[in-house]
């Protein structure tokens, strides 16, 4: 599992947003691997800047967004060189993105069919006969009963999990290497999640793809990722495979999401909770941006910016102390 | 805290009139609430879980009268809330009261935080001046509101930090009945925790009575006595969450239970496996006829499609709305 | 991680003016029309009423013919026309203004009244809306100042009393989108009685769109105005108003062309400037803009 060839790699990705009061920084230093065929999961709270970067991934990132990085490359090739319009091409063919709401990536104006077929059209050199039956299996592939009635719906006379079905057929029209789904589930329903999780893996598989999987939801995570990157302030704390990563949380963030998340198989009368609020960007603390929140902080964690390193083999985390922190999750 | 009955609500209908497709046609009626029925105990929390479209906020608000019932009765110490007129409300409204879902909408952005917790003080004339200020400050810090943010505006808190100024709004005027309409689902995680520890912490501390309504089966389980779990406007089980957990009767319980994502991936071994539940959920408009789960039940036969199965207590205490009951439960095991 | 020195600033309205160059071309044009409505005595060079025979249809002073004593020229009268403009300023501002009041006023009443309330209440306000709106606006003006003493009092009313309309429906509108909010909610399970939810939680949610509103209004009120003068139905002398000078400059258009034009040019400048003012208050109180 650990020697995959690696697909996405980021080194040292900073965004900052431009803002009335200065520049604010929103992702600090991240960087990390996707390898081919592997589903990463990056988590972390409201504002922890992991959606942007996963835009800043994608070349999306809004207009008062500055991104700079060492390196971003897609199977060997180099995307902060590219220009604009070479990453245009890139996207949709080579990867592909899906959002929390379908309903606002859709538009309400055209049928499902069109937009479908116009994804294909775009990157292919094919008849509108072509695509369209292509259309057709894309939809069967995402087990959208009826596909052909489908074709001549518009957005908003679907459900919600149709929606996203659409969403992922339209992603995966030209068999894209890379995936980013961002919290592709939060917006539905628990058995339409169940249903969404369950096909997006098949997908996987099939297709031989990578998805780089945005969520809060440890949940979500346990059920589908290969390994988890936990990000905290605009860095990323933690980088495990799951297994590891659930079986033993080193940093105490990720011990306290896990602590505070609802077990339906235990029953406590209180919950372990993390203390306080996430900081704002603008203020961040000094030394290590969790000490504030962090029931083990001590004197040098106010001072130091611990680095992000390798431990234990495999994994990444970033805490002064962790070796003192037992961290003996679900034991 | 006696096993006194706080509310009774039965066979509760709201129905909201959809304008015809036709001119002329006939208009049609969502069924939101369609036939409800249950108890609450005083002191208990009952939580009330379903997905998008089951009617468990129509719920929430019928029974907290912002929306007029149909049809059917709200009991609340006896008194019947489903008849009586705004003005005639006005007396019962100290006695239920509620916390919403989203912390960004519930405040007045115009209003200083104590303003905003002052309001129903002010409103029932229970203080004024000082007493007024003391008793504000009071209410921050029972739920972990620092007092010097008093002066403050709703737009300079977090998420969690204004769920507990809609909490302490709703304390204010001593309720004995409060309705929580899906008050974490807008929060993190880690803040979620804070607040479901603290709605627990004011229960014991004022021996309140919750509705705790949200669609996640989690949050609900963690501060609910009993559970209603709602499909298309019906109740389909009710029951202790020990025994709804252990040993769900209806197949839709089943199916949701089996869909939680478990924060444990020791767990998802058997996922190839796992049954999950097929099918979208349907249009509230027009429902499937009898049993309105049977296109995505696994177990659904002629009966089902025919005839809407009741509400019935198949064990002491346990509800479900099923003609085929399970006879064990899947999560046990 | 850089830190942001702290040191004093310009008020936030004031950067942001300063940010949107339409909206600052917008501050200056309405302040100097203010500043020269509220100072005209001080500042016109010239009584507006003199009538001087020696100087009629002097052209402005840039224009071959034109006399350096009266910078913008004369009309067929002898008066100075930039001070008559100056005192013009008086009568447009004074009626923008007051009849934004007046229609201010009763469309935001209505407007409440028929989104807060909604059903029957709402469905006959909005039909006399549609009404107001089916009847052009300014022969519903004419007619009623033909009936009444045309003065600045009438215009005032009458403008005010059409103008309403637009603000029924927009705050209505507003309304109906507080109303389904939970704040208004929680209100109303507190028990507070309507008008206080209606002070409290709705009209200080409605104040911005209802400024907005307002300063494109007064726009229209000027030239509605204007239209009425024109028509010889506004202001009457001695009052001077830019609508009268257009009037009565309409005669002299192909010979003496600054008569009509210079009060055309100066309405369209301030109607642009009040337009411009207007669209940047609304990008500026708009929440979402609001660094949070």
């Amino acid at each position: 599992m650990e020697n995959r060839e690696s697909l996405l790699k980021i080194e040292n990705l900073n965004v900052y947003f431009k803002t009335e009061n200065g520049r604010i920084q929103a992702v600090k230093d991240v960087s990390f691997e996707i390898g081919k065929g592997e589903l990463v999961a990056l988590v972390g709270e409201s504002g922890c800047g992991k959606s942007i970067t996963s835009l800043s991934v994608m070349g999306l990132t809004p207009k008062n967004c500055q991104v700079e990085a060492k390196s971003i490359s897609l199977g060997g090739r180099e995307l902060t060189a590219m220009k604009p319009d070479e990453l245009r091409k890139l996207r949709g063919k080579e990867m592909a993105m899906i959002f929390q709401e379908p309903l606002t990536s859709l538009n309400p104006l055209f049928t499902i069919g069109y937009q479908l077929t116009e994804t294909i059209r775009i990157h292919n050199q094919i008849s509108k006969k072509e695509a369209r039956d292509r259309a057709v299996e894309l939809l069967k592939k995402v087990e959208i009963p009826r596909p052909e009635s489908i074709l001549k719906e518009y957005p908003n006379a679907l459900s919600g999990g149709m929606r996203q079905r659409v969403m992922i057929a339209i992603a995966m029209a030209n068999n894209p290497t890379l995936l980013i789904a961002d919290e592709p589930t939060t917006a539905l329903d628990v058995t339409i999640q169940a249903q969404i999780l369950r096909l997006m893996r098949q997908l996987m598989k099939e297709y031989s793809a990578s998805i780089l999987f945005i969520t809060h939801d440890l949940g979500v995570v346990a059920e589908i990722a290969d390994r988890v990157i936990v990000m905290y302030a605009g860095q990323i704390v933690e980088q495990a495979d799951v297994f590891s990563l659930f079986h033993r949380p080193l940093h105490p963030y990720t011990q306290g999401l896990m602590n505070s998340t609802i077990k339906i198989n235990q029953s406590d009368e209180v919950l372990d909770t993390i203390n306080g609020v996430v900081p704002n960007l603008s203020s961040m603390p000094e030394g290590c941006r969790f000490h504030p929140r962090c029931p083990y902080a001590r004197e040098d964690c106010r001072k130091t910016m611990p680095e992000l390193s390798a431990v234990l083999g495999n994994r990444y985390v970033r805490c002064l102390h962790w070796e003192e922190l037992g961290g003996d999750q679900n034991g | 805290m006696a096993d006194g009955k706080l509310l009774e609500v039965k066979n509760l209908k709201t129905y909201f009139k959809v304008k015809a497709e036709k001119i002329g046609g006939k208009p049609r009626y969502l069924k939101a609430v369609d036939d409800v029925s249950f108890t609450i105990r005083q002191g208990e929390t009952l939580g009330i879980v379903g997905e998008s479209g089951c009617g468990k906020s129509t719920l929430g608000n019928t029974i907290i009268r912002l929306l007029k019932p149909t049809e059917g009765q709200i009991l609340f110490e006896g008194q019947d809330l489903a008849k009586l007129s705004r003005r005639e409300l006005i007396k019962y409204r100290k006695d239920i009261q509620m916390i919403f879902q989203d912390p960004y909408s519930s405040l007045n952005p115009r209003m200083r935080v104590e303003e905003i917790i002052a309001e129903p003080l002010k409103t029932h004339h229970i203080a004024s001046g000082n007493e007024l200020h003391e008793k504000v400050l009071d209410l921050m810090r029972n739920v972990g509101l620092d007092e010097t943010y008093a002066s403050r505006f709703p737009h300079e808190f977090s998420g969690g930090q204004r769920q507990r100024i809609g909490i302490a709004r709703a304390l204010a005027l001593q309720p004995k009945l409060v309705i929580c309409d899906e008050p974490v689902s807008a929060l993190d995680v880690s803040i979620q925790a804070q607040i479901l520890n603290l709605l627990k912490e004011l229960q014991k501390t004022y021996g309140l009575t919750y509705i705790f309504i949200a669609h996640g089966l989690p949050t609900v389980k963690h501060i609910s006595d009993r559970i209603a779990v709602m499909y298309l406007g019906q109740i389909v089980e009710l029951a202790d969450k020990e025994s709804l957990f252990a040993q769900p009767m209806h197949p839709y319980t089943e199916g949701l239970l089996e869909a939680i994502p478990l924060p444990d991936p020791d767990l998802r071994k058997q996922e190839e496996s796992r049954d999950i539940l097929k099918g979208d959920i349907p249009n509230a408009l027009d429902p499937p006829s009898g049993c309105h789960f049977h296109p995505r039940c696994p177990y659904a036969d002629e009966t089902c499609r025919n005839t809407c199965p009741q509400l019935k207590e198949l064990q002491p205490g346990h509800f479900a709305a099923c003609h085929h009951p399970l006879e064990r439960g899947m999560a046990g095991e | 991680m850089k830190t942001t020195v702290k040191r004093k600033r310009a008020p936030r309205w004031l950067r942001s003016l300063w940010r949107s160059k339409t909206g600052m071309v917008g501050f200056i044009i309405v302040t100097v029309v203010m500043f020269c409505a509220v100072f005209a005595p001080y500042i016109a060079p010239y009584d507006p009423n003199a009538i001087n025979p020696l100087y009629m249809l002097k052209p402005p002073a840039f224009v071959e013919g034109g006399d350096i004593q009266f910078l913008l020229g004369t009309d067929n009268l002898g008066h100075d026309i930039l001070s008559r403009l100056i005192y013009g300023a008086r009568i447009s501002m004074l009626i923008g203004v007051f009849s934004v009041f007046v229609a201010g006023f009763i469309g935001t009443l209505f407007g409440l009244v028929a989104g807060y309330y909604g059903g029957i209440c709402d469905s006959i306000i909005m039909r006399i809306t549609d009404a107001f709106h089916a009847i052009p606006r300014t022969l519903l003006a004419l007619v009623a100042v033909s009936l009444m003493q045309a003065s600045v009092t009438t215009l005032i009313i009458v403008i005010g009393v059409t103008g309403w309309v637009n603000y029924a429906r927009l705050i209505r509108s507003e309304v109906l989108v507080l109303k389904e909010r939970e704040f208004v909610k929680a209100s109303i399970t507190i028990g507070t009685p309507d008008y206080k939810i209606i002070l409290k939680h709705i009209l200080p949610n409605v104040f911005s769109v209802f400024i907005v509103v307002s300063t494109l209004a007064v726009a229209t009120s000027i030239i509605a105005e204007t239209s009425l003068s024109f028509l010889g139905l506004g202001i009457q002398p001695p009052n001077v108003s830019w609508g009268g000078m257009l009037s009565a400059g309409r005669n002299y258009l192909d010979t003496d062309w600054w008569v009509a034009t210079l009060p055309g040019i100066t309405l369209t400048l301030t109607v642009l400037g009040i337009m411009f003012l207007g669209n940047w208050l609304r990008d500026y109180l708009d929440p979402h803009n609001q660094g949070l």
